[in-house]
C-alpha cells in the first residue's frame, strides 16, 4: 500500500480543512484529486508529506510520515509554481541538483529540456519551467510523486508531454488539480474532495452530475469524448 | 583612515550577504525592522545603565533584534511578512521611545545610531563589523546550498526534509547581525537604503547567486567610498551621502536596464 488513511482530519484553528477522511491507494496508482478553492487538496498533499499534523491513522510507503521523516527520501514532491521565488537567479542545472546530484540526461531528453540547462529558470516559459520542476521531481526515483497544480500556466504541449512521462512511469502519482481534463484519460482513479470525501473511484464511476453538484455546489456539463471518458466542462480545453 | 576603511570593506561583505538574502527573501523591510528594533536594544542598554547596571549596547541591540525578527517572523504565518514586520517595527520603536524618555536628556548614543557617521568608526565598531562578518560567512557558506533551495522552493525544500522554520531563523539571525554591527556607520534610518538598494541592483543584472553577491559588494563599496569621498567636499554626513549615492544608482539601474537590456516576456 502506498497511502492508507482512516478517520484522517486536520485543522486550522478551528476551521476544519480536512475531515475523517478514510481511504488507501496502493501502490503503482495514478490518482488525481479533484476540488474547489478551499477544498483541503494541498493540505491532503502536506499531510501525506507529514508536514501538516493530521489526526488520525496515517501510512504512507508503510510508515507514519508525522513521525519518521526519513520517508521523505523515497517521496518526491512537486510544489505549485506559484510559491516558488522565480527572482532568484538561478540556473535549471541548480535547480534540477536541489533533490538529487545525479542528473538523469534520459528524462531531461524526455522531456526536452537537455539543452537548457545553463539558462536562468525564470527565463522559461511556464511550461518549460514545469517541465524542470517535474524532471528534478522524477530524478529522485521517488516511490510516490506528489504534484500540487501541475498544469497551472502550463501550455498544451507541455501538459501532453508531462502526461506522457508520468504515464510512463510505474511511481504512485498523486496529483492535485482544478482541470483534470488534461490527465483523465491517464488516470486510474479519481478523488472528488471539498474538506470529506464526495467521491473516490474511477473516472466513469466518479463523475456523475450528483457528485459535480455536491462537489462545486453548482451544475457542471459533463461531456464523453470519443475514446468514451466523460470530461467535466469548466468552459476552458477538452483536453 | 585605515579603520573607515576596513569598515566599508566589512560593510560591504555584510551587505552582499544580508542584503541577497532580504531581497530574495522577500523581507527588504526585514532590514528597517531591525535596525529600529536595535535602537530600542540601545536605549534599554543606555537606560540600564543610567540606574548602574552595566550591558553592552551591541550585545543587547542583537538580542532585542532577533527577538523581534523572530517575533515578525513568527506574525507573518498568520499575516504577510510586511504586516509581521511592521508589529513588531512599532512594538520596538515605541519601547525605544519608552526608555528614552525614561532617561533624561538625548543621549549622543542613540543619535549615533540613529543617523550613524562611517568616518567616527571605532576600534570597537570594526571588532564587531569583523565578528559579525565571520559569523555571516560561516552561516552563509555552510548553509548556502540549503539556503539558496529554501529561498528559490522553501515548499520543496521542507518536502525534502529541510526545516524551514531553522533555516528561516539563520537567515533572521546573519541579517540581525549584519545590520546591527553596522549601525554605527550607516545609522538606523539610513540601513534600508545602503542594505537593500545594491541587492535590488544586482538581481536584475545577476545570472547567478554568486554573481548577486559580487556585484552587491562592488556597489556598496562604489557608494560608501563615493559617499566619503563627497563628505570632504560637502560638510553632509558622509553616510548620508552613500545612502544617496545608492538610491540614486538604483533608480539609475531601472534606466539602464530598460535602455540596454530591454528583453521578450
Amino acid at each position: 500500500m502506498a497511502v492508507k488513511a482512516k478517520n484522517l482530519s486536520f485543522s486550522y484553528g478551528k476551521n476544519f480543512a480536512l475531515q475523517n477522511l478514510s481511504f488507501e491507494i496502493v501502490r503503482g496508482e495514478f490518482v488525481a484529486v479533484l476540488g474547489p478553492n478551499g477544498a483541503g487538496k494541498t493540505t491532503l498533499l502536506k499531510c501525506i508529506l507529514g508536514i501538516l499534523k493530521a489526526e488520525g491513522e496515517l501510512e504512507v510507503l508503510g510508515c507514519d510520515p508525522r513521525r519518521d521523516r526519513r520517508i521523505l527520501k523515497r517521496i518526491s514532491y512537486v510544489p505549485q509554481r506559484s510559491s516558488l521565488t522565480l527572482d532568484l537567479p538561478i540556473t535549471v542545472e541548480k535547480v534540477l541538483r536541489m533533490y538529487t546530484k545525479e542528473l538523469d540526461w534520459e528524462i531531461l531528453k524526455e522531456l526536452e529540456i537537455e539543452d537548457k540547462m545553463d539558462f536562468l529558470f525564470r527565463e522559461l516559459s511556464g511550461g518549460f519551467q514545469q517541465r524542470v520542476l517535474i524532471a528534478r521531481a522524477l530524478m529522485k526515483k521517488p516511490e510516490l510523486l506528489l504534484l500540487d497544480e501541475p498544469f497551472n500556466g502550463v501550455d498544451l504541449v507541455s501538459q501532453e508531454k508531462i502526461v506522457e512521462i508520468l504515464e510512463s512511469t510505474n511511481i504512485t502519482t498523486i496529483m492535485v488539480l482544478h482541470n483534470i481534463n488534461p490527465v483523465l484519460h491517464a488516470l486510474d482513479r479519481v478523488m472528488l474532495l471539498n474538506k470529506e470525501i464526495i467521491a473516490f473511484g474511477s473516472p466513469k464511476d466518479v463523475f456523475t452530475k450528483e457528485n459535480m453538484l455536491k462537489l462545486y455546489k453548482t451544475e457542471i456539463p459533463l461531456i464523453i469524448c470519443e475514446e468514451g471518458f466523460i470530461h467535466p466542462l469548466y468552459g476552458d480545453h477538452h483536453g | 583612515m585605515d579603520k573607515i576603511l576596513l569598515s566599508v570593506f566589512l560593510i560591504s561583505l555584510l551587505v552582499a550577504i544580508s542584503g541577497n538574502l532580504a531581497v530574495f527573501r522577500k523581507a527588504t523591510f526585514l532590514i528597517a525592522g531591525v535596525a529600529h528594533s536595535a535602537l530600542a536594544g540601545v536605549a534599554l542598554s543606555l537606560l540600564l545603565n543610567s540606574f548602574g547596571i552595566t550591558i553592552d549596547c551591541f550585545f543587547l541591540a542583537f538580542i532585542i533584534s532577533i527577538v523581534f525578527a523572530i517575533l515578525a517572523s513568527m506574525i507573518s504565518k498568520f499575516s504577510d511578512i510586511d504586516t509581521g514586520i511592521a508589529i513588531s517595527f512599532a512594538l520596538s520603536m515605541s519601547l525605544a521611545v519608552i526608555f528614552l524618555s525614561l532617561i533624561r536628556g538625548m543621549s549622543a548614543k542613540v543619535w549615533s545610531y540613529l543617523f550613524g557617521e562611517i568616518l567616527l568608526v571605532t576600534t570597537q565598531d570594526l571588532i564587531y563589523l569583523t565578528f559579525s562578518a565571520i559569523i555571516a560567512i560561516i552561516l552563509f557558506g555552510v548553509l548556502y546550498d540549503r539556503l539558496i533551495f529554501f529561498l528559490f522552493d522553501p515548499e520543496g525544500a521542507e518536502a525534502s526534509g529541510i526545516s524551514s522554520k531553522l533555516l528561516d531563523l539563520i537567515l533572521v539571525t546573519i541579517i540581525a547581525i549584519s545590520v546591527v554591527s553596522a549601525l554605527r556607520s550607516v545609522g538606523a534610518i539610513l540601513a534600508y537604503s545602503i542594505f537593500v538598494a545594491p541587492a535590488a541592483i544586482a538581481k536584475e543584472f545577476s545570472r547567478s547567486v554568486k554573481q548577486s553577491l559580487i556585484i552587491t559588494f562592488g556597489i556598496t563599496i562604489i557608494s560608501l567610498l563615493l559617499g566619503i569621498s563627497a563628505s570632504f567636499v560637502f560638510p553632509v554626513s558622509a553616510s548620508a551621502l552613500s545612502a544617496f549615492i545608492a538610491s540614486a544608482l538604483y533608480l539609475a539601474s531601472f534606466y539602464i536596464k530598460s535602455k540596454f537590456f530591454t528583453t521578450a516576456s
